[in-house]
């Protein structure tokens, strides 16, 4: 055989295995379960495409066939080409592979350019206290921010090229159905079909109902986070005993509080106790305030309380089981404390008065976003916090780190924030089903998915 | 207030009493039997809570022998964590409690199905009861996460292995069961209320005004249309028959049935509404019945009144326009009676009259009599004296025939002076009435006696227009006789006073005037007799009948003269002439 023929003959042993990697066996129909609120991000997620992903990682072919951006050797993206940054990081240029106009709308409405987002990129912003102008045409679209942000591919995997018409893999349809698209930016999916059932239904994929539990379990790469939020009136009262210079007195709250009976009892045992604000897994390892000291817990008891005992005010959603074992939990140990427990719904804008259990998910890896997320939702725990809060939007990986770290352990140690317990969170799936991937904030994504077998 | 008013108030009063007595009496019967009524209902409204309460009782025993008795206790022993929470969890979703709880040895709660995260806490059920069991359910207050539930709530112990556990099961008597309950026992309101005052051993030491921290269960439709707001408790115990129910086993809690007054004061309501339309009906009724009868009564006796009014004002000629029979006999009587003395009057009057013309006629005729007399006599015996004379021979007999025809001139002037003044007296014309000035006439009549040559002075007090319906000439001749009387009465010098001034009497407009002179005066006895004609203190020189002139003039325009004593001694005349009558 000749040279040549060699070559074309590996070429094509090697091709083979390639395309067979990337079809291999499209078709086929998906049930969907997902709690009521991971619907809405679920279908956005596959109908709009992000304007940058991940880049792919592993074998050498993946990533021949999924090239990353130009400079950006971590993210890819299906809808932008080039991603140009000013020597300052205050003005970004985002090169479109189509519809400039499209494309600056979607990143505008995505980074809060265009008033109040509750995408998480724009909240990031605004917990740091920068505003962005986009300009935008055929060609390109400009980002002119107030202060020099580092991470701007980071932020843009947040965003959405939303418009009138489906972008993404899938096209929606009526009766909460997704069909496949073929002129998916990076390719037509593999499943034809997701269907939606309502949540708590049987489904081929579920998640958030810690009852449901079948098949295989896809955990997302970290935990939920169960926080108690204070307010200043709430910190200053201390009606839970947490402040004080008796160091025992966090080891006595976490002892009674006992989160790893409220994961048994009310997720399946899939939780523990948080010593953290940012999720492990999220977070490196790292020192954090541990409690030393003897711990004397109090004895829970159900006394009668006074009729004109104190009250708190604690808010929370409702209709998450461990959200709300956890608020029973604390009005126990209120209750023991001679205090009564007034439990409401959120109330817009900062917390003034009381305390809120909030059940948070950063929406990135980046720990540092994580914390300007945090802060976007809650602006109050960063008031006085702004001098490292620049460095959170550094360019280097490492000093966004340190100043996240640094705010949390701010937070830790003024008790503004008390990390009460972790929950998993996880989908049950079908064994048949791959390529499923979690988000990070939890969303699975379909558009790799397949049956091993063809259905 | 008339008599007709009177009588008229006086029915309607017996009616408005008569009404308001019965109405009282028909509404304090009515009122009694309601409430009768209304304890009977609520006592059997007692009876079904109890046999509810009975029956729930029954249904909590029922509970803990199917617990202990199928395994399942067992099996919630045997498992942890959410295993254990989920199957208690789906005990009580099928509904038969609203608790369900495993207690340990200290009392600590080792599973509550209605409060999962409560593990751990001391629950303080058994230290109150001191682990003993109450023949019947007891009340407690249930700990959630939100407060105290009142729960009805049974309990029994059992051994595992080493341990003494306890099994509570329990019935929540929340607003939702209060609301079941009500709505089976038929009541308006049912509340379940704390003891103001805490625990007590005795029941009977509370009272509903007592009881405070109430939840109520409420007929919310009824209540709306009797304005109830929640938590307004002063108001639902007026509005309410309220009966308190002591819970079995509980000194804590009261039940509280209320039947709605609200029936027994709509039939309250309308008994006084009929009363009041029958008392309005029945007053108008009275009224005119009392107006007819009042009016039967009285309209002769007005009629009377005004009759003795009119014979008053002088008509003695009246007659009472009544009915005959009108009134009674009584009446019919008095009618007869009051115009038979209306008529005597009236004959009396006409022969006074004549009587009076008679004496007036035998005055004037005396008068004249006498008067012409007086002349007469002088002119007999000058003629006595010329015949004698004649006779005689006297040489002078034409001195004396002179002197005494001279004589008998004389006295003939004077009888034609005295014809003259009678005729006047006798032929005064009827006025002719016309606005007149009385202070012009004054001054016109007073004008011959304020010149320059007379010793008179005048002094003039003229006080508004002082205008009236006269004949003019007829005033200025009794005008001018006043003030040529009251000069001759200061024998021609002295001052004269004149004055005008608007004066009512009897009610008439009119002016009065005053003329008054410096003279002597008048005494007594010559002011009786004034104005009587032929009357005069001028001796020989008057007539005696210019004041009765004067007076018939006055009179005939309907005023009045009279005379008195002025500020210095002499008199004074006052005349008053009315504005705008003028008698024909």
């Amino acid at each position: 055989m000749t040279r040549a023929g060699r070559f074309w003959l590996l070429l094509l042993v090697a091709a083979a295995p390639a395309a067979g990697h990337r079809h291999p066996a499209p078709g086929g129909q998906l049930t969907v379960s997902l709690p009521a609120a991971l619907i809405r991000a679920t279908v956005d997620a596959h109908v709009f495409a992000p304007v940058v992903e991940p880049a792919v990682t592993g074998r050498v072919r993946d990533r021949v066939a999924h090239p990353s951006l130009d400079g950006w050797p971590a993210w890819r993206s299906g809808v932008v080409t080039r991603i140009d940054k000013s020597a300052d990081l205050k003005t970004w240029t985002l090169v479109p592979r189509d519809d400039g106009d499209r494309l600056g709308r979607a990143v505008a409405l995505c980074l809060g350019a265009l008033g109040t987002s509750n995408d998480w990129p724009a909240l990031a912003l605004a917990g740091a206290g920068v505003r962005v102008e986009v300009e935008t045409t055929r060609k390109k679209v400009t980002l002119r921010f107030t202060k020099p942000v580092g991470p701007v591919p980071d932020l843009l995997s947040g965003c959405l090229l939303r418009g009138p018409q489906a972008t993404g893999a899938y096209v929606a349809l009526t009766g909460g159905e997704l069909r496949r698209r073929e002129g998916a930016p990076l390719g037509p999916p593999l499943l034809s079909r997701i269907v939606f059932r309502a949540p708590g239904s049987p489904a081929e994929l579920s998640g958030g109902d810690p009852d449901q539990d079948f098949g295989s379990t896809l955990f997302a790469p970290f935990p939920d986070m169960v926080l108690l939020l204070q307010a200043e009136t709430a910190r200053t009262a201390d009606p839970l005993g947490l402040q004080g210079k008796e160091t025992g007195r966090l080891a006595a709250f976490r002892s009674e509080l006992n989160p790893d009976m409220l994961s048994g009892i009310f997720w399946n045992g899939r939780g523990g106790e948080a010593v953290g604000i940012l999720p492990p897994g999220l977070a490196p390892a790292r020192p954090l305030p541990e409690p030393t000291g003897l711990a004397r817990p109090l004895t829970l008891a159900l006394d009668d309380l006074e009729p004109n005992a104190p009250t708190l005010r604690m808010h929370r959603v409702p209709g998450d089981p461990l959200v709300d074992g956890t608020v029973d939990r604390l009005a126990l140990m209120l209750r023991t404390r001679g205090l009564r427990l007034v439990i409401d719904d959120p109330v817009p804008g900062p917390l003034m008065d009381g305390v809120e259990v909030i059940r948070w998910r950063p929406a990135t890896l980046d720990p540092a976003l994580a914390v300007l997320q945090l802060a976007g939702q809650y602006p109050e725990v960063l008031a006085r916090d702004t001098s490292v809060a620049d460095k959170l939007l550094s360019p280097d990986a490492g000093e966004r780190l340190a100043a996240a770290l640094l705010i949390e352990t701010t937070w830790l140690e003024d008790r503004k924030i008390v990390p009460l317990l972790w929950a998993e969170r996880w989908v049950s799936v079908d064994s048949d089903l791959r390529g499923l991937k979690l988000r990070p904030d939890g969303v699975p994504l379909l558009s790799d998915a397949h049956w091993g077998q063809a259905r | 207030m008339s008599l007709r008013v009177r009588i008229i108030g006086a029915f309607v009063l017996l009616v408005a009493v008569a009404v308001g007595v019965g109405t009282a009496a028909h509404l304090a019967e009515v009122s009694r039997q309601l409430e009768a009524s209304l304890r009977r209902q609520a006592a059997r409204v007692v009876d079904a809570l109890q046999a509810e309460l009975a029956i729930t009782q029954k249904a909590l025993d029922s509970e803990l022998d199917a617990l202990q008795t199928s395994g399942r206790l067992d099996r919630w022993l045997s498992v942890t964590g959410a295993a254990r929470y989920a199957q208690a969890k789906g005990r009580l979703a099928q509904g038969r409690v609203d608790v369900i709880k495993l207690l340990g040895p200290r009392g600590d709660i080792l599973l509550s199905g209605h409060w999962p995260s409560s593990f751990g806490a001391l629950d303080p059920l058994l230290q109150r009861y001191q682990g003993e069991q109450p023949e019947a359910a007891v009340l407690v207050g249930e700990a959630t996460p939100l407060g105290n539930a009142p729960t009805l709530e049974r309990w029994r112990s059992l051994r595992r292995g080493r341990s003494q556990l306890t099994l509570v099961v329990g019935r929540f008597l929340d607003l939702d069961a209060l609301e079941r309950l009500r709505a089976t026992v038929g009541a308006d309101v049912l509340a379940l209320c704390r003891s103001a005052q805490g625990p007590s051993s005795s029941f009977s030491d509370k009272t509903v005004t007592q009881l405070t921290d109430c939840v109520h269960a409420t007929d919310d439709a009824r209540m709306a249309d009797v304005g109830f707001t929640p938590g307004q408790e002063p108001l639902w115990r007026d509005r309410f028959f309220l009966t308190p129910i002591q819970l079995l086993g509980s000194d804590d809690f009261s039940l509280v049935a209320g039947l709605s007054r609200q029936d027994l004061d709509e039939v309250k309501a309308g008994i006084v509404r009929r009363a009041l339309f029958v008392g309005f009906a029945s007053a108008v009724l009275a009224m005119l019945f009392g107006l007819l009868l009042a009016t039967r009564i009285t309209r002769p006796v007005e009629a009377l009144v005004q009759a003795a009014e009119e014979v008053a004002d002088g008509n003695l000629s009246v007659r009472v326009p009544v009915r005959p029979g009108e009134g009674g006999p009584e009446v019919s009587r008095l009618v007869d009676a009051f115009e038979q003395m209306a008529a005597d009057i009236d004959q009396s009057q006409r022969e006074l009259r004549q009587a009076e013309r008679v004496a007036a006629w035998r005055e004037i005729a005396r008068g004249l009599a006498h008067e012409l007399k007086n002349p007469l006599t002088p002119i007999r015996g000058a003629m006595d004296v010329i015949r004698r004379a004649h006779r005689l021979g006297r040489e002078d007999f034409d001195a004396i025939l002179e002197e005494q025809a001279g004589a008998v001139v004389e006295e003939v002037e004077r009888l034609k002076e005295l014809s003259d003044a009678f005729a006047r007296f006798a032929r005064l014309p009827d006025p002719s009435p016309e606005p007149v000035s009385v202070s012009a006439v004054l001054d016109n009549a007073v004008a011959l006696y304020a010149g320059e040559e007379t010793r008179v002075s005048i002094e003039r007090n003229y006080v508004g227009d002082g205008v009236v319906q006269a004949d003019r000439t007829q005033m200025a001749t009794a005008l001018t006789n006043l003030i040529k009387n009251a000069v001759e009465a200061m024998d021609g010098a002295g001052t004269l006073w004149l004055s005008t001034r608007p004066f009512s009497v009897e009610g008439e407009d009119g002016v009065q005037l005053a003329i008054e002179d410096s003279g002597s005066g008048i005494s007594d006895e010559v002011r009786e007799r004034l104005f009587t004609p032929y009357f005069t203190t001028k001796g020989s020189r008057g007539t005696g009948l210019g004041l009765a002139l004067v007076h018939r003039i006055v009179v005939e325009h309907g005023g009045r003269i009279s005379v008195d004593n002025g500020r210095e001694g002499g008199a004074r005349f006052l005349v008053w002439w009315p504005k705008g009558k003028v008698e024909a």
